[in-house]
């Protein structure tokens, strides 16, 4: 390779092979930078929704996706400069074909991906032509270099809230192991059995009154039905947050500690949660329902694990995004009915649950549903993949929900029908976020933005314990797991403050 | 060379022009999903047919697919034979006969236990590709038989328009 050729010091030489092999260098960072763009671009829109897992995983398939194609570039031009420079011209189409594709076929409808597809091919080809013929590495160098500049400061605009988050106050851990050795302390098993403790969060699951202000359904009916199994239901419980994120790692730590931490730390905070910790030292093994790969905690401590779907079918990670803005869209099953055997699959397993340990197993159920994707009606027939995202309507949310509280009965009478001394608890992360959807993609504002936030923490909150009566009253999540773990263990948790009204 | 190097140039410009303006129906033939368009008689329809149209999906993923579920059988139907349906999409100009899936259903055969009618092939689905209709009104009409047997046929009573990469319903 020319680069390569030229990068030994040879007496008369005006360009040392360090100042080579450095300006190759800084040639491969600019094309790497320009490669990096969208994964920032899209990490700043959606920072809310993104952890540090989602973000390195999503940062190596864009080095991946950048390494092949800079090495079908070298391998074709045979020159770093050259290849950095043919990089960062298709990198960006390639990266941000769907955006160009949906462009392109509202100018001209009947343009379909492959007619796309042949334009940036035949573009790359033209491009290799161009550069090969009639750019020289020199002045290719320094295009590289300016790009670079260019990428990297739109780089460093759009990840200045990522990093001012990052670089916010450092929580310590010693408050949370000084809790863990206090509750420990305190455990006295009531008698020798463990029953089993089955925790269900079901992503946006709107309680009654959001459910109510939101939609205008009365889903009285659903609470009836629960309580009539035997469980205790609260109808105005708020959850601390309205960040699955936040709230999840929360419910797992028993804390509100979540509420000021950083992503990384989220992220922690999940790899060791101290209600694990807890119910280990208790005697727990533990079961695992993980839709979406949400939960972060390792394999290692899950007996049993159930994961519905492989990454690229994911709806909610980062790389998921990108594959889905890029050429590569089309790897991705978006259609309703594989979505919807995964929930069923999940649903199932979950009562399946009940029939694998007699006592002392926790399993832990994480589904993303009702949360979109919309796939099903409230009769369970399968929705059109133009509804699948359809936030505008509520009645799409509101149909999912009522399915969801289908099989959420259905699911609750298998459990207690095999295991009646069992303790299942129901809830859900946050409401239903109607409104913030309509800011943040329509831009329509609320009138009263305290008020909307209070009905999207209206969450679902339901306790069966063994069939027998407890006593609570509109507690958040956090609080009825405290309070489930005191009676089922006499641990003297108690509660912590209420989720502000 | 030079005029050998040009007419190089022209026939890859003219080999590429071809492939991007038929590149749909290329696609169309090696996905198998090219549908022939024909001249079919629907004047004469069947009352003795019982049908229902479940589900008729928007077009899905690259092709536009479109999906098509229900049940259909003639209450004529002898005990054991084997059933066949197919949908046909007529056109303005052309129509297009679309061969569909079977399934058993005993929860079919259960509803109508008066007709006394077994519960093989009452079920169907299909899927075809918008890409390749013409833009233009369809009117559906869903066509049974017996293996062996004339068919009988049934006009749905939504009609359909094809635009573009869409098809839905004449009037929403």
């Amino acid at each position: 390779m020319k680069t390569l050729e030229n990068s030994t010091t040879e007496p008369g030489t005006k360009t040392p092979a360090k100042k080579v092999v450095l300006f190759s260098f800084l040639s491969l960072i600019s094309s790497f930078l320009v490669a990096c763009f969208p994964l920032v671009y899209f990490t700043n829109r959606n920072l809310e929704w993104i952890n540090t897992h989602d973000f390195f995983q999503a940062l190596g398939g864009v080095a991946l996706h950048w390494l092949i194609v800079i090495i079908i570039n070298l391998l074709i031009l045979k020159d770093f400069h050259l290849a950095s420079l043919t990089t960062i011209f298709i990198i960006l189409p390639l990266s941000l074909f769907k955006s160009g594709f949906a462009y392109i076929s509202r100018v001209v409808p009947a343009f379909q991906y492959w007619h796309v597809l042949m334009l940036v091919f035949t573009f790359y080809i033209l491009l290799i032509f161009i550069i090969k013929k009639y750019v020289k590495p020199e002045v290719s160098k320094k295009l590289n270099i300016i790009a670079g500049a260019v990428f990297l400061m739109l780089i460093l605009i759009n990840a200045s809230p990522f990093i001012s988050q990052q670089g916010g106050e450092k929580r310590k851990a010693d408050q949370k192991n000084n809790a863990l050795g206090q509750a420990l302390n305190a455990i006295s098993p009531v008698g020798d059995k463990l029953p089993n403790i089955y925790l269900f969060i079901f992503d946006e699951y709107a309680g009654y009154d959001g459910l109510l202000r939101y939609t205008g359904f009365d889903n009285q009916k659903f609470y009836d039905d629960l309580s009539n199994l035997g469980f205790k239901t609260s109808k105005h419980s708020l959850s601390y947050s309205t960040s699955s994120n936040t709230e999840i790692t929360n419910l797992l730590n028993l804390s509100t500690g979540a509420m000021k931490y950083t992503e990384q730390e989220k992220n922690n905070a999940m790899k060791d949660p101290f209600l694990l910790k807890l119910l280990k030292e208790v005697g727990y093994d533990f079961n695992l329902i993980n839709d979406q790969s949400f939960i972060s905690t390792p394999k290692t401590y899950f007996k049993h694990q159930f994961v519905p779907q492989g990454y690229f079918q994911q709806d909610e990670n980062l790389l998921s995004l990108l594959i889905e803005k890029s050429v590569y869209y089309p790897i991705r099953t978006t259609t309703s009915n594989p979505r919807m055997l995964e929930v069923n699959e999940m649903f199932a397993y979950g009562a399946e649950a009940s029939t694998i340990q007699q006592s002392g197993l926790f399993t832990f159920g994480y589904l993303m549903f009702p949360h979109q994707p919309w796939v099903v009606d409230e009769n369970g027939k399968l929705l059109d993949e133009k509804d699948r995202d359809n936030f505008e309507n509520t009645d799409i949310y509101l149909g999912q929900l009522k399915y969801s509280n289908k099989m959420i009965l259905k699911l609750v009478l298998e459990i207690i029908e095999n295991d009646p001394e069992s303790c299942i608890l129901l809830l859900s992360d946050h409401g239903y976020r109607h409104p913030s959807r309509l800011k943040k993609y329509r831009d329509i504002s609320m009138e009263d933005p305290a008020l909307e936030y209070l009905y999207m923490r209206n969450t679902l909150n339901a306790v069966y314990i063994k069939g027998e009566a407890i006593d609570f009253e509109d507690y958040s999540g956090i609080n009825t797991l405290r309070l489930v773990l005191d009676r089922l263990f006499s641990l003297g948790l108690g509660m912590i403050e209420e989720p502000g009204k | 060379m030079k005029n050998m190097k040009i007419l190089f140039v022209i026939l890859v410009a003219l080999l590429w022009i071809a492939l991007f303006v038929f590149s749909t129906k290329i696609i169309l033939f090696f996905t198998g999903n090219t549908l022939k368009g024909e001249q079919i008689d629907t004047s004469t329809l069947s009352p003795d047919i019982k049908y229902h149209i479940d589900r008729i999906s928007s077009p899905e993923g690259l092709l536009k697919m479109v999906t098509i579920e229900g049940w259909a059988f003639n209450v004529n139907y002898r005990d054991g034979s084997e059933r066949n349906v197919s949908l046909i999409l007529k056109g303005p100009a052309l129509s297009f006969e679309i061969p569909a899936k079977t399934y058993d259903s005993n929860g079919i055969a259960n509803h109508f236990k008066d007709l006394k009618i077994s519960s093989e092939d009452l079920k169907f689905d299909t899927s075809f590709s918008v890409l390749a209709i013409p833009n233009g009104k369809y009117e559906i009409f869903v066509k049974v038989w017996e293996t062996g047997e004339p068919f009988s046929m049934v006009q749905h009573y939504k009609n359909y328009v094809k635009f573009g990469n869409e098809f839905s319903v004449v009037g929403e």
